[in-house]
């Protein structure tokens, strides 16, 4: 009864939000479809795009040939994009990367454990982490914007500290 | 009858915080309220037509002379 | 993001390319009421979402209605009884309707359009609505109103042409309850002023010791109707069985008498990642209209009909069906249904006795194309 009362007063969903500026949380994740566990730690020192989707997420489903695209441009300049998987099953994510194949790195959450450390607000949430391990910005959502604004921010941060 | 509804109402659908991430299940096609466009349309009228009741669902769809 | 907030409902986008996100679909459903009506009806339609924000569809759909509809109700046999007093006729009913919503964040702006033609009937409508998602999308509430113009004509009397308003209003609640289940809740409040007799329906009742020895009446209804429906739907999820649970009640009440009671209850199971079969069941009961009878009493009153669909009955409606979701993003669905009323079948109260068992059955193929 107080929940829906609360919401209908338009009371603030109060909780520690990863938002740029802050150091990206840690983050140590099975990987998907692969033996072995995927980790930040190992990534230092690269600018790093942290990206959790969905194949039943319908703008993460459009997002992918953009990252895709992205990773594949940058990688040799220290670039890489960690996708982090939502789908119930492995089943459906496997289906899904069947149809779209992508030559990113990917990692399973089957426990939330990532999701709820990065506290994401939205399918999908993509996560910009330069060179030093901060987040420098927050994508909620995906859209034509999204994609143009992207390939800007990434190649600014990956002139730092090259 | 009607504030008998409300609070039965209120009282039902609890208090729910999934977070946006964990909407798989939620995503599914069999958990929609209705079926696709089309065979929701088709069927609209199929009951109605036999009985007194109607509607409930939405609202501006048109009348029928359905004898 | 500003500007584009301040842009007026109905402008179209500048950028109208090709839709990001739509599906087309085509469907058939066949009726048939044993002895009685057939009906076939193909529709075709498309939805598409452009620019991010903005939503289109659209249908079209041509009901083809052969058969008699019973038109008499009378006692002649001993017993009131419908018979069917005219030639068997093919009716042809086209139906267009037009969809369009804004997304502002968390608000969304629809507008919609009816339009049903048939030879003797012309409903246009148009409804507006708006919904509201709050709780990060736990929780979304919508409101709406409509309203609709019908004109009533009949075959078989030139010199009828009257007219119908009806206005109806909606609220509504969607809620998630946990990741796995949901419950939508809406209430629709309508009334309505107008024309409601059905031209093709008289009554005709034999009174053999009485002068005169029978009583004749057409169809007299009521020049208003106020209804209340509120339908609530629950779909629950169980991982461990890939099966889910459909819930459906409906109550529906309005000022000619009727009160009736709407349950549907289906199971969706699915094998594997492509099929799903969703067998279910409909129960459905409800009182008879105030002015309902199906013989003309002495003296002769304001009110009256004979019409089955506002009597006391009940109805089972088993229904089963089939879906194939292919990875291309088409789907294929097959149901199968058959319809049983009487007045044995009402529960809550007598059916009337001079309720004729209804027995249909019903088939729908469709399939769509999601992009």
């Amino acid at each position: 009864m107080r929940c829906i009362l609360a919401a209908l007063l338009f009371i603030p969903m109060l909780a520690v939000a990863v938002e740029a500026g802050q150091p990206a949380p840690a983050m140590d994740a099975p990987r998907l479809g692969e033996p072995g566990n995927l980790t930040l730690q190992s990534l230092r020192g690269k600018v790093v795009y942290v990206d959790f989707w969905a194949s039943w997420c319908v703008p993460c489903r459009l997002s992918m040939p953009t990252l895709d695209g992205l990773h594949k441009r940058h990688a040799d300049r220290g670039f890489a994009v960690v996708g982090v998987n939502k789908d119930a099953t492995l089943g459906d994510a496997q289906r899904f990367l069947k149809r779209v194949p992508v030559s990113f790195l990917l990692a399973r959450d089957d426990k939330d454990t990532v999701a709820k450390a990065f506290d994401v607000k939205a399918m999908p949430s993509g996560y910009l982490i330069d060179r030093k391990g901060k987040v420098r910005k927050v994508h909620r959502g995906f859209t034509a914007e999204t994609a143009a604004t992207l390939e800007q921010e990434v190649q600014d941060l990956l002139k730092e500290g090259a | 009858m009607k504030a008998l509804a409300l609070t039965l109402l209120i009282a039902v659908t609890g208090c729910a915080n999934v977070a946006p991430y964990q909407r798989a299940h939620l995503a599914r096609p069999d958990m929609a309220f209705e079926s696709n466009l089309g065979v929701a349309k088709a069927m609209e009228k199929t009951f109605p037509a036999k009985e007194g009741a109607s509607g409930g669902a939405s609202v501006g769809g048109g009348g029928c002379g359905c004898n | 993001m500003q500007a584009a907030l301040a842009l007026p409902i109905l402008v179209v986008p500048a950028r109208a390319g090709a839709a990001e996100v739509g599906e087309v679909g085509i469907a058939v459903l066949g009726y048939k009421e044993r002895g009685l009506i057939k009906v076939t009806e193909p529709i075709i339609w498309a939805k598409g979402r452009f620019a991010e924000v903005w939503e289109v569809s659209g249908s079209v759909a041509v009901d083809i209605v052969s058969g008699a509809s019973p038109q008499l109700v009378s006692n002649a046999t001993g017993q009131p009884m419908q018979t069917i007093t005219g030639a068997s006729v093919t009716d042809r009913r086209k139906i267009w309707d037009a969809k369009v919503s804004r997304r502002f964040d968390d608000t969304t702006l629809a507008a919609s359009r009816n339009v049903s033609r048939e030879e003797d009937y012309l409903s246009h409508a148009f409804g507006i609505e708006v919904r509201h998602d709050f709780n990060q999308r736990n929780t979304t509430l919508v409101a709406g109103y409509g309203r609709s113009n019908d004109r009533i004509r009949s075959s078989d009397d030139p010199l009828l042409d009257e007219g119908r308003d009806t206005r109806e209003y909606m609220v509504g609640l969607v809620q998630v309850l946990s990741p796995v289940a949901v419950v939508q809740s809406t209430l629709v409040a309508t009334r309505g002023e107008g024309w409601y007799n059905d031209p093709y329906k008289q009554t005709l009742t034999f009174y053999p010791s009485g002068s005169p020895p029978f009583a004749f009446s057409g169809d007299l209804r009521p020049s208003s109707r106020d209804t209340v429906a509120w339908l609530t739907r629950y779909r629950r999820h169980f991982p461990g069985s890939a099966g889910t649970l459909h819930a459906d009640y409906r109550y529906f009440h309005d000022d000619w008498g009727i009160r009736a009671h709407t349950l549907e209850v289906g199971w969706v199971q699915s094998f594997g990642a492509r099929w799903s079969l969703r067998p279910a069941l409909r129960y459905y009961t409800q009182t008879a209209a105030d002015f309902y009878s199906p013989l003309v009493p002495r003296p002769q009153p304001a009110l009256i009909s004979s019409d089955q669909r506002l009597a006391a009955f009940g109805g089972l409606s088993p229904s089963l069906k089939a879906t194939l979701r292919l990875e291309s993003g088409t789907t294929f669905e097959a149901t199968a249904g058959y319809v049983y009323n009487s007045r044995s079948m009402r529960v809550g109260g007598e059916g009337s006795p001079a309720f004729q068992p209804l027995r249909a059955y019903y088939g729908v193929v469709s399939i769509v194309h999601e992009f």
